[in-house]
Parts: structure tokens; C-alpha cells; sequence
């Protein structure tokens, strides 16, 4: 018989005892905590910013590149401070820069419209069109960019729970079925690998028309138009609150809880072993703007 | 072998591509980065893909699955049994523009790029053409055919063989604690029991040996207790209030998660030892 060292079980989950700020999240605990007094301001280590508009997307899911426009420079004047989106956009990128572009390639693929409008900010903000390139997939461009920005769409995944924004470097990591399953626990190692570390400064995640459940091939009733971008400074936060939006919208849809499966534990050892960012929710801070109605978080 | 089935060139104004873009499973990831493994987890044998155009309407994707049997053609239906039923196949589910149905060794899924009444209707035609002339009538697997009745809910049954399947119908451990392998047959499906729900998982194994050895991994990892004789019944309340009850029969690992009470669990397990024994044939 194979000697199984006790490894982590369902049941860690529901105790709390392994990954207890996801098993949070998703509402796995058996016994949930109330929200505790670390919702006061000065315990918030990061900052998350959600963008909606209702006219984002028509019936026939595409895309109102104005409102999208507004949106990008709306949340990243958030994210930088600024007034200005052209010196929002600066604070993150100079001229010099080399800008690698993630996109979600396919597969219920970040929107064409985001990807231009960002390339289009960009270049507004004095990058020159050549120095902003497509550094999604294991062709190495990557490796010749000063900063790379994520611009993943918003989806569960059902090998690995969730594959948004620690998932969208896995190309990078040269080979993707390695951070599959179990393995997906290790995605974070790859943000650190020496190419990549210290080049990520804002992540940007296509939140338009987000998939809930069996990512990444698309089933549309999984589908719904939450018309946001979310974006912020640190990764592992802005993971954390798309995976809440995601666990909010398949309990509503089940009217039951319906945890992500399996857990994207990636998200806590991108906290906790790869020290990426904060994946604890009650430490992350959540700044909703425009249209609320089912904001989900 | 290759099957062979015609594909219409036109329905309602959409024509479809001329030839289809074949994947094998030597090309997989590069059509479906990070969505193969699921088909790799079945018996897949290959894929067809046609895509059909219409000038200002949704383009609409037909993939045609050849699996190596019926019963993983079902199965990977299975992945998702919601839906409408549509009478495409010998099963069929329908929602939000996508078809998805099973007949015989085959598997189909034809999505609309926006569901539109025109793009429904195209599809589902295009879909009813392919099912009449794929080959032969499929069996469903023995484990889902000798599922007991009663109780339980039709469209939260999924039949499968690997961990990785497991993990997303019920996320149970990182370790494979059930030694669940390409070999081993399994279902988990949903019950109605007197006091709410439950869950129902049956796997199959090679021999009672591998039966053993996954239930004595089962227990010591999962419920940190020993190997329980066969044919014997072992209840557990865990966390939550939850009941867990397990039960080894020749070459048939039986468990039932998330019961509310020790009764319903029990119950729910000897129904389907029951069922899935009857005759005294086993599997």
C-alpha cells in the first residue's frame, strides 16, 4: 500500500486549518467567523478597484469601446491617484519602458477592446507603439519587457479552481501542465522566476462578461455581463476579490454554496510561500465605482 | 478507425467550413490550451471542428468528439448534465447556446457565438443532422444504469475515471487518497435523503485487493481511522454536523458524503450496494 503521508483533506477546509482565509472565501468553514474588526481602515494592506457600467456590453455581448475607454481611465486614475489618465497611466510605465501585454489568449479571451484601449492608453501616455508588445504564451518576448501588464479576463477553471491573474503567467513558466491540479498550488512561483519578478506594476482583469464555472472552455450559461474592470497594485488582491465576485455569483446561481472545485489554493500560497500580495480579504480594501447593482462584493 | 458522418454544408443560411480542423490528442493543448486534460481523462480518440458563418449573425462552432466507448463518450457528457433536454442523441443538454449531446461512441458540442432565436434553431438542426448519422447506439456505463433510483437527482450524476475529475465534482484531497487512476470506473451523484441531501460516491476497482488498499487509504487519510471489514458499514460525524459512511464490497468502494444524519447515510448506502449488486454478478 502506498504510505500516504496526511496530506490536506476537504475536511482542513471546513475546520479552517489549512488555507483558512480561502476556505473563507468560499464559504467552506462549517462554522463561518462574523466579519471581524479588521474591516477598519488601518488594517487594509491593499487596495482593489472595481469599475462597472451598465452599458458596457449590448445584448449581443460586444463590446461599447467608449464606455470601456472611460472605465480603463476611471479605475486606473483610482489605482495611481491621479486626476489625469495619461499621468495615471505614467506612474506605472515611462518611455523607456518595453510594455509586454498578458491578455488571456483564447478561450473565453480577454476582449480585442480592452487589449487596444490599453494599447492605445499606452501610447497616449508617450510609449512608443513598438516598445508595447503581446508577451502572452512561451515564445520569450517576455523576457525583453521591463513590465509586463496583466490583462487576464475573469474566469473559474476546472483543473485549478480559478485562472485569472496567477494563472495568467503560467506560459511563462514554460511548462503549463506542471502547474496543473495539485500542482497549481505552485503558480506563484513563476511571478518570481527571475524574468518575470518586479515586472509586474498594475494588473488590469477584464471582469465584462466573466465565466463562474468549468473554465476554460466556455459554456455560456456560466456566463454573465458584470461590466467591470478590476484592477489594482498587488495581484494576489486583486485575485482574491475576482475570486469572491466568482463564488458570489455560483452560490446566487445555485442558491446554495457552491465552493469553487477544486480550491484554488494558489491563491493563499501566492500569499503565504511566494509573498505576493495579500489574499486575505479582510485585509484587502474594495473601492466601487459606477453602476452597484450586483456588485457581488 | 475513423468514423465517418456527414456534416451539412448549409443550414438556414450558414455554411460551414470545407474541411474540418482534425486534433488528436498529440495536438490537443494547442487548439484548447488548459481544457484537454479534461477530454485526455476519457478515452479521447479525436476531435473535428467546423465552423459555420452567416453574414451578420453568430458564428456557430461544431466539435465532434470520438471517444474510444460509449460509456466515456457519456461521461464527458456527464461533465455537465444541466440543461434542457433538446432530443438530440441519446442525450442531449441545451442552455444559453449550447448544444451538447452524446450517441454512441461520440460526444458533440455546438456552440452559438450569441444565442439568437435563428442561431438556436440553426444549431439545434445542425446538431439533430450529425446525431442521425453517427454510428451505432451507445450503452451507459454499468454504474450509472445500476444507480438506485430513489432519491436521486439525474442531472448531478457524473461518471468518470481520474482524480483530476474528481477534484472538480468534489474536491476531496491533494493526495489521490482513492488511488483513482485511467483504470478505475467511478460515479458521484446527488440524493434526496429523509432529512435533505447527500452525496453518493461509488468507485470500481480492478480487483477487492485495489478496493482494500483504496479504502485503507481512504479511512487513514480522510477519517484518520483503520481499514473497516468488508461488507461492513463505518459512519463517521465530521465536521459540521456531517455525516461520512463508507462501505467495501468485493471490488466496489462505496461513500457517502455530506449526509445529515447516520440514518440517511446507511440507508442511502445499502440501496446501493443493493442496486449495484443485484443478481449476486457484482460488476
Amino acid at each position: 500500500m502506498k504510505d500516504h503521508a496526511p496530506g490536506i483533506t476537504r475536511r482542513d477546509f471546513i475546520r479552517g486549518t489549512a488555507f483558512a482565509a480561502l476556505s473563507t472565501t468560499l464559504g467552506m468553514k462549517a462554522a463561518a467567523e462574523a466579519p471581524s474588526a479588521a474591516a477598519e481602515e488601518e488594517k487594509f494592506t491593499s487596495t482593489v478597484f472595481i469599475v462597472r457600467d451598465q452599458k458596457a456590453l449590448d445584448d449581443l455581448h460586444r463590446v461599447n469601446r467608449e464606455a470601456a475607454s472611460e472605465m480603463l481611465d476611471k479605475v486606473m486614475c483610482a489605482v495611481a491617484g491621479k486626476e489625469d489618465a495619461k499621468a495615471a497611466w505614467q506612474t506605472f510605465v515611462k518611455p523607456e519602458d518595453t510594455v509586454g501585454l498578458m491578455p488571456t489568449s483564447h478561450l473565453n479571451a480577454t476582449h480585442n477592446e480592452i487589449t487596444e484601449l490599453v494599447r492605445e492608453k499606452l501610447t497616449g501616455a508617450g510609449i512608443p507603439a513598438k516598445n508595447i508588445v503581446n508577451a502572452q504564451g512561451r515564445s520569450g518576448v517576455h523576457k525583453t519587457c521591463t513590465v509586463l501588464m496583466p490583462l487576464p479576463n475573469l474566469k473559474a477553471h476546472w483543473l485549478t479552481g480559478f485562472g485569472t491573474v496567477l494563472k495568467n503567467y503560467i506560459q511563462l513558466g514554460g511548462n503549463p501542465p506542471a502547474y496543473h491540479g495539485e500542482n497549481s498550488k505552485d503558480l506563484g512561483r513563476i511571478w518570481n522566476m527571475p524574468d518575470v519578478k518586479g515586472k509586474t506594476k498594475v494588473v488590469i482583469v477584464d471582469a465584462l462578461r466573466p465565466l463562474f464555472d468549468k473554465g476554460p472552455q466556455v459554456d455560456p450559461q456560466y456566463l454573465w455581463h458584470y461590466n467591470g474592470i478590476i484592477a489594482g497594485t498587488d495581484p494576489i488582491a486583486v485575485e482574491a476579490v475576482c475570486v469572491k465576485i466568482v463564488q458570489a455569483k455560483r452560490d446566487a446561481f445555485k442558491g446554495e454554496s457552491w465552493p469553487l472545485s477544486p480550491p484554488p489554493i494558489c491563491l493563499e500560497a501566492a500569499d503565504k510561500e511566494y509573498h505576493l500580495g495579500c489574499s486575505d480579504l479582510a485585509k484587502i480594501k474594495i473601492v466601487k465605482m459606477g453602476w452597484e447593482d450586483g456588485a457581488l462584493v | 478507425m475513423r468514423a465517418t458522418y456527414e456534416v451539412p454544408r448549409e443550414v438556414n443560411g450558414w455554411v460551414r467550413t470545407e474541411h474540418p480542423r482534425r486534433v488528436t490528442a498529440a495536438n490537443i493543448f494547442d487548439y484548447m490550451d488548459g481544457a484537454g486534460e479534461l477530454y485526455l481523462a476519457y478515452a479521447f480518440v479525436g476531435l473535428d471542428v467546423w465552423k459555420f458563418t452567416r453574414a451578420e449573425a453568430p458564428e456557430i462552432l461544431v466539435e465532434i468528439y470520438e471517444m474510444g466507448n460509449s460509456a466515456d463518450a457519456f461521461g464527458v457528457l456527464s461533465f455537465d448534465l444541466g440543461g434542457e433536454e433538446v432530443g438530440v442523441g441519446q442525450k442531449s443538454v441545451y442552455g444559453a447556446g449550447l448544444l451538447r449531446f452524446w450517441q454512441g461512441r461520440h460526444f458533440a458540442r455546438i456552440l452559438a457565438e450569441a444565442e439568437t432565436p435563428d442561431a438556436k434553431a440553426a444549431l439545434l438542426k445542425v446538431g439533430r443532422s450529425i446525431a442521425s448519422d453517427l454510428p451505432g447506439a451507445g450503452t451507459l456505463p454499468e454504474l450509472v444504469v445500476r444507480l438506485p433510483e430513489a432519491g436521486l437527482l439525474p442531472e448531478s450524476v457524473h461518471y468518470f475515471h481520474r482524480k483530476m475529475c474528481l477534484d472538480y465534482f468534489y474536491y476531496l484531497a491533494d493526495d489521490n487518497i482513492l488511488n483513482l487512476n485511467k483504470e478505475t470506473n467511478a460515479v458521484i451523484a446527488d440524493y434526496r435523503t429523509a432529512s435533505g441531501k447527500a452525496k453518493l460516491l461509488v468507485v470500481q476497482y480492478d480487483s477487492s485487493d485495489s478496493c482494500a488498499e483504496a479504502s485503507k487509504s481512504f479511512h487513514a487519510v480522510y477519517l484518520r481511522k483503520g481499514l473497516p471489514e468488508a461488507g461492513a458499514i463505518r459512519s463517521n460525524e465530521i465536521e459540521g454536523g456531517q455525516w461520512v459512511s463508507s462501505l467495501r464490497n468485493a471490488n466496489l468502494l462505496l461513500i457517502v458524503f455530506e449526509g445529515e444524519s447516520q440514518k440517511d447515510c446507511e440507508e442511502l448506502l445499502q440501496a446501493a450496494v443493493s442496486s449495484l449488486t443485484q443478481g449476486g454478478k457484482g460488476l
